[in-house]
């Protein structure tokens, strides 16, 4: 596939995001299921030149959506969305979280095609089997967590105001236990993806460096944000938090890990920085 | 005793464990942010080594707990009047039995059996608890966690790490005396005196379809020279005997040198780093000694400021001065040397630079700690899947009722998951023929 083509491809899913996100954010404020229906149906269709685009350019530049803002940002929205298409499929009344989940995909996506798509080569340092599990597993845990960070807004939102219209459009949505709990098991398997990655990439370093662990920024934030969701796990299963509280300590944790993924390269000097900014 | 009683319900306290990984949290945080460029300083601090010390000391307290917990678990044999008194009176859930009574206790067994649970029956009640699976799985990863703290900070007590400058042909011995940096831990004892040989350096390689640039073929010996392990060292390609690694730092230029004076002559390897602020694995100088060991000269060796060692005609520049004064600010000597070529440094010494070659930096660790943490981290992992996952589960049910047979049921799951009591009511009424097999 030439460049032109993914390019094209990555337009049309942007449009086809967006579609469905207007759709979804048009369903649920006018409480039409068929529309929310159709906007489903849009985001499955935008997935297939996502996916053609990403496959193409791994086949073209000989390796996986690792380096560079383009590929890492529109493959975590690519595995986003088939994380909530997945979550449908379980549970067909979560259809409202589309109003939100979608629009970040939109927003992701529509800013990497705005990124330099320079096709990087992968440099000594980067071509190791770890980085492939590495990766891997990384998309799994942020996956996980977005996901859990949006079931607690719902459980947050239904919890405040029972009787309000927020409330009333989210009424379709699995009871408030059922939402608690796919919180915190999105949680818990977040953590052991989490704790996952930050084995890889040690073992990684060790074979690449001679040390599994060196202190640098995005390693220490890695495991900062493990342990803040170690926290919240412990809040749960130790003292007893569920419903608001523990919602609460799921929505809290979510930044700490996003500056990890993405505001550490920007903030330190880091010799990770290169996965998000190229080199 | 009663003190230290005391420190081990501390320790135990699960919010102080919460408490724990907050500072944690907040010390990391602090730590990297406020540490400018070097970020692993604020970890050798005695605050961050006796936070890690309480977290590790909580985890283990933590650990022998739930396997405490675990193992009263398991050994929980029968049901008592109590709980029995509770199910017939307090039940969770009330089926209608609407097959025959005496078919029921197998159709229950099996229903409880189909949600993979362990089915026992203790007089009047059936009991169905998860397998031994699900109540370890929270005591093995706290263990393991509780090891990891242990093994890792063993590891770096006893570590070795250190840059070693070999020219292409050459070995050196793993001693400290062959590292230009060595860092080692406090209990780190004699190194392994195993020789480390390069006897090759490949100019340009290419490895897995990606170019490796400068990459010496490294061999790992016995102190008796035979080959342990071997092969080319680049980047994620380390060379590796047990707990030793090898890895390829980087490259530069090396002078072969000998020196004759009048009572007899000297070979020396100079390893010339290309820039004067990059770390030498070792000086690029040596002094010459008399036969009573007193400074004859001392001599210092780089690169000609305008000129390549490896170009056409390589060269050398040779600085020297008589006796132990340095020549690095002011040098009585100095001469541009071609390979082959000599020059007299007075008092009958002479040097002449025999060959102009490359060396090979590698990074030589011996970390006997990494392969256990790594076990211990999968074992961490599969503890904790375990716990989060598969937790334990229990059902009771019991069978009331002369006439008009019912089942009592009660159920618990350790997590609370809303799924599971829906999921063995409706085993249940399916095994009682109050519901229609799907």
């Amino acid at each position: 596939m030439t460049q032109t083509t993914e390019i094209v491809f990555m337009w049309v899913t942007v449009s086809l995001y967006a579609l469905a996100s207007a759709l979804f954010i048009i369903g649920f404020v006018f409480r039409k299921e068929r529309v929310s229906s159709v906007a489903l149906a849009v985001t499955v269709v935008g997935l297939v030149p996502h996916l053609a685009a990403i496959a193409g350019r791994w086949v073209r530049v000989g390796h996986g959506p690792f380096i560079g803002f383009y590929e890492v940002v529109s493959s975590y929205a690519f595995v986003g969305v088939v994380a909530f298409c997945l979550l449908l499929w379980r549970y067909r009344s979560l259809r409202a979280t589309g109003i939100v989940l979608m629009p970040l995909a939109f927003l992701a996506v529509g800013g990497a095609m705005l990124a330099p798509k320079s096709e990087l080569q992968v440099t000594a340092t980067l071509a190791s089997y770890w980085l492939a599990v590495h990766v891997a597993f990384a998309k799994l845990s942020y996956g996980s967590f977005i996901t859990a960070f949006g079931l607690a807004v719902i459980h947050i939102i239904r919890d405040r105001r029972p009787d309000g219209p927020m409330a009333a459009r989210l009424a379709k949505l699995p009871p408030q236990d059922v939402i608690d709990d796919l919180t915190f098991k999105f949680v818990a398997a977040g953590f052991i993806f989490l704790g996952v990655m930050i084995a890889a990439g040690a073992i990684w370093a060790n074979e690449a460096w001679g040390r599994y662990w060196g202190w640098d920024p995005i390693e220490t934030w890695s495991l900062i944000s493990w342990l803040c969701y170690a926290v919240v796990l412990h809040l749960r299963l130790t003292m007893g938090w569920k419903g608001s509280r523990f919602s609460w300590a799921a929505i809290a944790a979510l930044p700490v890990m996003l500056f990890a993924a993405v505001g550490v390269a920007v903030v330190y000097n880091t010799i990770h920085g290169a996965y998000l900014t190229g080199y | 005793m009663k003190a230290a009683a005391r420190v081990y319900t501390l320790l135990r306290s699960r919010r102080l464990a919460v408490w724990l990984i907050i500072a944690f949290i907040v010390y990391a945080a602090l730590a990297t942010t406020l540490s400018g460029d070097d970020y692993s300083r604020p970890y050798g601090s005695s605050v961050f080594i006796a936070l890690a010390a309480l977290l590790g000391a909580s985890t283990a307290a933590c650990a022998w707990e739930r396997t405490r917990a675990a193992v009263r678990m398991r050994g929980r044999q029968g049901v008592t009047q109590g709980a029995v008194r509770r199910l017939r009176e307090h039940p969770r859930a009330v089926i209608d039995v609407q097959v025959g009574v005496e078919d029921v206790p197998v159709r229950v067994s099996k229903a409880l059996r189909s949600l993979h649970l362990r089915v026992q029956r203790y007089g009047e009640v059936i009991d169905a608890r998860s397998g031994i699976g699900a109540t370890i799985g929270s005591p093995l990863f706290h263990c393991s966690l509780a090891l990891l703290f242990v093994v890792i900070a063993l590891g770096q007590l006893t570590r070795t790490e250190g840059l070693m400058g070999v020219v292409a042909g050459g070995a050196k011995p793993d001693i400290r005396e062959s590292y230009g940096v060595l860092e080692a831990g406090p209990l780190a004892g004699e190194l392994s005196g195993r020789i480390i040989a390069v006897p090759r350096i490949e100019r340009s390689f290419v490895a897995n379809g990606v170019q490796q640039g400068v990459t010496p073929y490294v061999e790992i010996r016995s102190p008796d020279g035979a080959v342990l392990a071997s092969g080319y060292a680049y980047a994620n390609h380390p060379v590796r005997y047990r707990s030793m690694l090898v890895h390829a730092n980087d490259h530069g230029l090396a002078a072969v040198v000998s020196v004759v004076s009048p009572g007899g002559s000297l070979e020396q390897e100079v390893l010339l780093d290309y820039t004067a602020s990059g770390s030498q694995v070792t000086p690029n100088g040596f002094a010459v000694t008399g036969p009573s060991g007193e400074t004859l000269a001392t001599v210092l060796l780089d690169l000609p400021e305008s000129g390549d060692a490896s170009g056409s005609v390589p060269s050398v520049r040779v600085r020297a001065n008589s006796g132990a004064s340095s020549p690095s600010q002011h040098a009585s000597i100095e001469a541009v040397v071609q390979q082959g070529d000599s020059v007299d440094l007075g008092q009958g010494l002479v040097l002449t630079v025999g060959q102009l070659t490359t060396y090979a930096r590698l990074s030589v660790v011996d970390d006997g700690s990494v392969y256990y943490i790594y076990a211990l981290f999968a074992i961490a992992v599969a503890g904790l899947s375990i716990a989060l996952l598969s937790p334990p589960r229990e059902a009771r049910v019991l069978l009331v009722g002369e006439g008009t047979p019912r089942l009592h049921v009660d159920v618990r799951h350790s997590r609370g998951d809303p799924h599971f009591p829906a999921r063995v009511v409706e085993a249940l009424e399916r095994a009682a023929g109050a519901k229609e097999d799907a």
